[in-house]
């Protein structure tokens, strides 16, 4: 069964189909396709997210899904600092600077997308007062924003 | 505040954002005192250290003011200081 709404689908098919410009590859941090669940490792959330990755990538031709075993794929997990499950992993020329941990429903479903179009299109929807101040960051920071489903 | 993020952290590469549902990572949502949504944190803090990270801020700011609490955290000479 689709999770996308069908009208939430077709708006978002549209806005990807004219806003992507480059292709954008999502990464997905889940369990794996084992149906045994082994004790402390039960993620609730990690098929339905997987899936709702699919049908996102399907609406454009120029969005692409790996799928990658938290458990299993360690190298790619520690490589690209994955620290939970389900995760979704983005960034810019190959990099994981953006990361979704949970499955992103309703309004962080369209933020997702926001953050693809981005990427894809290379364009910032920051201006250009904020992206000159951003220069000049020159230590790590690490922003973590906490939200809800609705 | 999700979206503002991700377009921050594209500006820099010394900058990354995570976004995090906090029904499906209670423990963390408990670590970070996270009591109403959305709830914005600048740092890390360890799972058993127990103190407030350096910057954080619930609901929305605007652009310009979420901007200048990056510029607070990332500006900082990394030697010689301690946090």
């Amino acid at each position: 069964m689709a999770i996308i709404p069908d009208r939430d689908r077709n708006d978002l098919k549209r806005d990807l189909r004219k806003n992507l410009k480059n292709e954008v590859t999502i990464k997905f941090f889940g369990q794996g396709s084992s149906l045994l669940a082994v004790p402390g490792r039960e993620c609730r959330y990690c098929p339905q997210t997987q899936d709702l990755m699919e049908e996102m990538t399907g609406l454009s031709p120029k969005l692409h899904l790996e799928v990658y075993n938290f458990y299993t794929d360690t190298e790619a997990r520690d490589k690209l600092g994955v620290e939970r499950i389900p995760a979704i992993v983005l960034g810019d020329n190959g990099s994981s600077r953006l990361k979704f941990y949970g499955i992103p429903l309703g309004p962080e479903l369209y933020a997702l997308a926001d953050s693809v179009k981005t990427i894809s299109r290379g364009v910032s929807p920051l201006s250009m007062e904020s992206r000159k101040k951003l220069r000049k960051v020159k230590k790590p920071v690490h922003i973590q924003v906490f939200v809800t489903p609705n | 505040m999700a979206r503002l993020a991700h377009a921050i952290a594209l500006e820099n590469p010394n900058i990354t954002a995570d976004v995090i549902e906090v029904e499906e990572f209670p423990n963390l949502a408990q670590r970070y005192m996270v009591r109403s949504v959305p709830k914005t944190v600048l740092g890390n803090i360890g799972p058993m250290s127990g103190i407030a990270p350096p910057i954080q801020f619930v609901g929305a700011v605007t652009e310009a003011q979420f901007v200048e609490k990056v510029l607070e955290e990332g500006m900082e000479e990394p030697e010689g200081g301690t946090k």
